[in-house]
């Protein structure tokens, strides 16, 4: 299996691109997506129905997945937590209130709210370190203060972003949507100023990922191998952060991804990470699209947001994991 | 008395302890020995009720233990855990205080002679001066002494521990358990305390109960009891056990050098 | 008249054997006096100043007894109620973090507010209150449920963030279904306002707020038994089990009421609760009459500012609490920390 997941997770991924791209409130069989790829006619509703929205849609759909999906997957190796991810210990909270902070205070461009979503998504994630550490459970070998002190701080957050939504009811109506977690076309602007921060991220990412391996056996144990442990952890977390707080800026938070993609991935491809990245990329942007594909379909003719689908989803998958991992052994 | 008929419990599916029967003799100190894993304090713990057996039954005087509310249990047995977990705003002072929390109604506080007990509790384990300190303030001897103290305030004619002198200096230890051998000699309580220190039990206890592999292996009058032949047995422990004295000290053989 | 309690606090014994420490007292009273103080404050200021000695005309009069007080009431009444209950919560999950709104109760009593709602649009409001406790309560089981057998706190908690990220998605998955109107009013509900106070939601929540003394009378032995572990607690004579159900159903009606009257304060059962041990430590009964105290008087504070703000709508109450709160909240823990390190 393992030697076979790349080649499989990408045929799989063709297959939710094409399904992506081809259902909607019309169907377009697979030779109408191929005309519009090759043979653009802006006169044709269905090639401009596939170039203009299904399209960038799906990228959005993708990159955000594939980011989100392999920054949980360093997150959990470095703080070597298996609940850790962007959602989870304060990175999308912070870096959505940084891009609702900077449209609402400072009526920052979307270009701008870019570097707003890195500050913020950098500075939730300290917050959520700092609130651990003060709850003083510095002792804690399972790594469940950081979720704690995560989950607080993205109430925190959460709370001081909606009540800017309230105080601009015009700007309010745009950002919501966003906020909920939306993948939608009208942000393909927000795709095209962003995908090179997230695709750096991501690309920082693969190339630590012979050392995360490393890491993985033991601070000392890595430390006798040659790495420097404190740089590699730092620099690690900040790719995490630039790709997860990237991603939020194009199409606002998305939950659990981060969370549970490496836990699917891992069984499949091996903890090494050479092999789990690439693997949570692509099980990652699989996911999201279905996702988003469950979203539009779902309660037609209403259409659900994206980020919505996956917190129901993964709040489950959460559910189960928590069962899994936390509830075994001795009663209380 | 407290007999334990045909035990078998664990956490989860597995069990710790099978088929075990014991009785802990009134009015002496019994120590609880055997290997790590045992089931020691898997023992205490079903005594206490806090796990559910899977067979077999405790009862105390004849009634089953289940069948007694705990209030009512909590006057007759006090328990020492191993670890203690102690939330930060309690003082030393406080602690000892609800060690009278079974004798004490709704609304009730402690009462003159409680008050008296409770100094003579910090007293006896050499915190008198530390009562106003958080809890968690305190050294890991100094905690350990604390729930001690807490114990003794519960006042109740049984006692079960679980490890208690294992943090405390050698001085504690032996102080201790002297006077955990006058509850039993001079006051008539009845004690069962896992001991882990082979020497502190051929010194302080009168019964012991010698565990391995969830089973009761050997019990009775420690000095019979523990002897060399049951040593081999229990802890797969080569061992003499000298008298000096009229002392007994248990000496494990030296392991041969590797070659 | 004082005497001394075996760790030498000063504390006064009353008829009958309890004892109350005398600096916890001293505390509760400050914390009352304040918020009586804040709240003759908040009662005169604002757009139009009033004297509360000299005589009142119709409009000042109207502007006192049917905004400003009822509004003080219920900030107060809210406030007292969900600071109580995550002082509950923090006991039971035997962590600080513990939160009402962190464990989804507060998230289960929206959705069972939205359903109904959506389902029955012709339903008096008097039944809301209703179905958010239920709905509270709901989740309250599905955790319980959930943790079977492994009520330790760190599984309820990590069981109880799950549960709310779910019932998030179908909150928003409801509000696709209620009309413009009513989403609105939602928004602006679920950010935490006290807007919307008048004498009929402060009747519905204070018979909450007056039965919860009771519940601190019977139950705060109890919680201080839970904080030293399940096993100790039952060693030492206490039914833990049924205290700990017990402990959470109060927690959950308190922090269902508060919900329906105000909306969700997110954040305040994390704070109230850490800032009243900052400023007087207490155990038991006290711990809690002071956690709730704190509660109220933050809601009466951040409310005055809130609507004196300057900006002409007037922040929500919600926000003015979480932006106040947070850097307390953080210099509460630094200095619990400070002290924790610095005696040992």
């Amino acid at each position: 299996m393992r030697r076979g997941f790349p080649v499989l997770a990408a045929l799989a991924l063709a297959l939710c691109l094409l399904l992506a791209l081809s259902a909607g409130e019309s169907w377009i069989p697979p030779s109408g997506i191929w005309a519009a790829l090759a043979r653009f006619d802006e006169t044709r509703q269905a090639d401009v129905i596939v170039i203009y929205q299904r399209l960038p849609r799906a990228l959005i759909a993708m990159l955000a997945g594939a980011a989100l999906s392999m920054s949980g997957a360093v997150l959990q190796g470095v703080l070597r937590n298996p609940l850790a991810s962007p959602s989870l210990v304060g990175i999308n909270a912070g870096a959505a209130l940084a891009v609702v902070a900077g449209a609402f205070l400072l009526g920052l461009e979307p270009r701008a709210q870019g570097s707003a979503a890195l500050a913020g998504g950098g500075l939730g994630f300290l917050a959520s370190l700092g609130v651990a550490r003060l709850a003083g459970h510095a002792h804690d070998p399972r790594g469940l203060a950081l979720i704690l002190s995560g989950a607080i701080v993205s109430m925190f957050l959460g709370g001081l972003t909606q009540a800017l939504l309230l105080s601009d009811p015009a700007l309010r109506q745009d950002y919501l949507g966003w906020l909920g977690g939306n993948v939608s076309h009208v942000h393909a602007e927000r795709l095209a100023d962003f995908w090179g921060l997230a695709a750096l991220g991501m690309a920082a990412m693969l190339l630590l990922a012979r050392r995360l391996s490393l890491l993985a056996l033991g601070a000392e144990k890595a430390a006798s191998l040659g790495i420097d442990v404190a740089r590699t952890q730092l620099l690690a977390l900040g790719a995490a952060v630039l790709a997860s707080a990237s991603a939020v800026a194009i199409c606002g938070p998305l939950g659990f991804l981060g969370l549970v993609v490496p836990h699917l991935v891992r069984p499949l491809t091996g903890a090494r990470f050479g092999a789990l990245l690439p693997g949570c990329a692509l099980a990652g942007a699989c996911l999201c699209l279905l996702a988003d594909l469950i979203a539009r379909m779902a309660l037609a003719p209403l259409a659900l947001h994206t980020g919505v689908v996956l917190e129901l989803l993964g709040g489950i998958a959460f559910m189960l994991m928590v069962r899994r991992f936390y509830l075994r052994g001795a009663e209380a | 008395m407290i007999r334990i008929q045909g035990l078998t419990v664990g956490y989860g599916r597995k069990p710790v302890i099978r088929g075990l029967d014991a009785s802990f003799a009134p009015g002496r100190f019994t120590a609880l020995v055997g290997p790590n894993g045992c089931g020691k304090s898997t023992l205490l713990r079903a005594v206490m009720g806090f796990l559910r057996p899977q067979a077999g039954r405790v009862t105390l005087d004849g009634v089953p233990m289940a069948r007694i509310p705990r209030r009512a249990l909590a006057r007759r047995i006090a328990w020492l855990p191993q670890e203690n977990h102690c939330p930060d705003y309690l003082t030393l002072g406080e602690l000892v205080e609800m060690g009278g929390h079974a004798r004490q109604g709704l609304f009730a506080g402690p009462d003159d002679r409680d008050r008296l007990l409770f100094r003579e509790a910090l007293r006896i384990v050499g915190l008198q001066d530390q009562a106003h300190l958080p809890v968690n303030a305190l050294s890991g001897g100094q905690r350990q002494r604390a729930f001690i103290a807490m114990v003794l305030a519960q006042d109740t004619p049984v006692v079960l521990m679980d490890e208690p002198v294992n943090h405390l200096d050698v001085t504690y230890q032996y102080a201790l358990l002297g006077l955990v051998r006058d509850l039993t000699r001079r006051h008539g309580r009845t004690v069962v305390s896992v001991l882990h220190d082979l020497n502190l039990a051929l010194s302080f206890a009168d019964e012991v109960v010698m565990m391995s592999g969830g089973e009761a292996r050997a019990s009775g009058p420690v000095a019979e009891v523990l002897n060399a032949a049951n040593l081999r047995e229990v802890f797969d422990l080569d061992a003499q056990v000298i008298r000096h004295e009229g002392r007994r000290i248990c000496l494990p053989a030296l392991p041969e050098p590797s070659a | 008249m004082s005497s001394r309690a075996l760790d030498g606090r000063r504390v006064l014994r009353l008829p009958g054997g309890m004892q109350i420490g005398l600096a916890n007292l001293a505390a509760a009273l400050a914390l009352t006096l304040t918020s009586l103080g804040l709240g003759a404050v908040s009662l005169s200021w604002g757009e139009t100043r009033l004297d509360l000695l000299a005589p009142l005309d119709a409009d000042q009069a109207f502007a006192l007894y049917q905004v400003r007080l009822p509004r003080l009431l219920l900030g107060f009444m809210a406030g007292w109620s969900v600071a109580l209950a995550g002082a509950m919560l923090q006991s039971l999950a035997r962590n600080p973090l513990a939160d009402p709104g962190l464990l989804g109760l507060s998230q289960g009593a929206m959705v069972a507010i939205m359903v109904l709602t959506v389902l029955a649009p012709g339903l008096p409001p008097a039944w809301l209150p209703g179905a958010a406790l239920l709905g509270g309560l709901a989740v309250a089981a599905l955790l319980l449920a959930l943790v079977r057998g492994h009520a330790g706190g760190l599984a309820v908690l990590l069981m109880g963030i799950a549960l709310e990220s779910t019932l998030s998605a179908v909150t928003a998955v409801l509000v696709l279904y209620t009309p413009p109107e009513t989403s609105h009013a939602l928004a602006g509900w679920m950010a935490g306002s006290l807007a919307l106070a008048d004498w009929p939601r402060v009747t519905m929540l204070a018979p909450w707020f007056a039965a919860s003394p009771i519940a601190i009378l019977l139950l705060g032995r109890a919680l201080r038994l839970i904080d030293l572990g399940t096993p100790m607690a039952m060693a030492l004579g206490l039914d833990a089990a049924r205290a700990r159900v017990a402990v959470l159903i109060v927690a959950v009606l308190l922090s269902s009421a508060a919900l329906t009257a105000v909306g969700p304060l997110m954040f305040l059962g994390v704070m109230a609760p850490q800032l009243a041990a900052a400023l007087s430590p207490a155990s038991g009964r006290a711990r809690l009459v002071l956690a709730a105290l704190t509660g109220g008087l933050l809601v009466t504070a951040a409310d005055m500012l809130a609507r004196n703000a300057g900006t002409d709508i007037g922040l929500p109450v919600g926000l003015v609490l979480v932006t106040l709160g947070a850097p307390l909240f953080v210099l509460a823990m630094r200095m619990r920390l400070f002290l924790r390190m610095s005696s040992s």
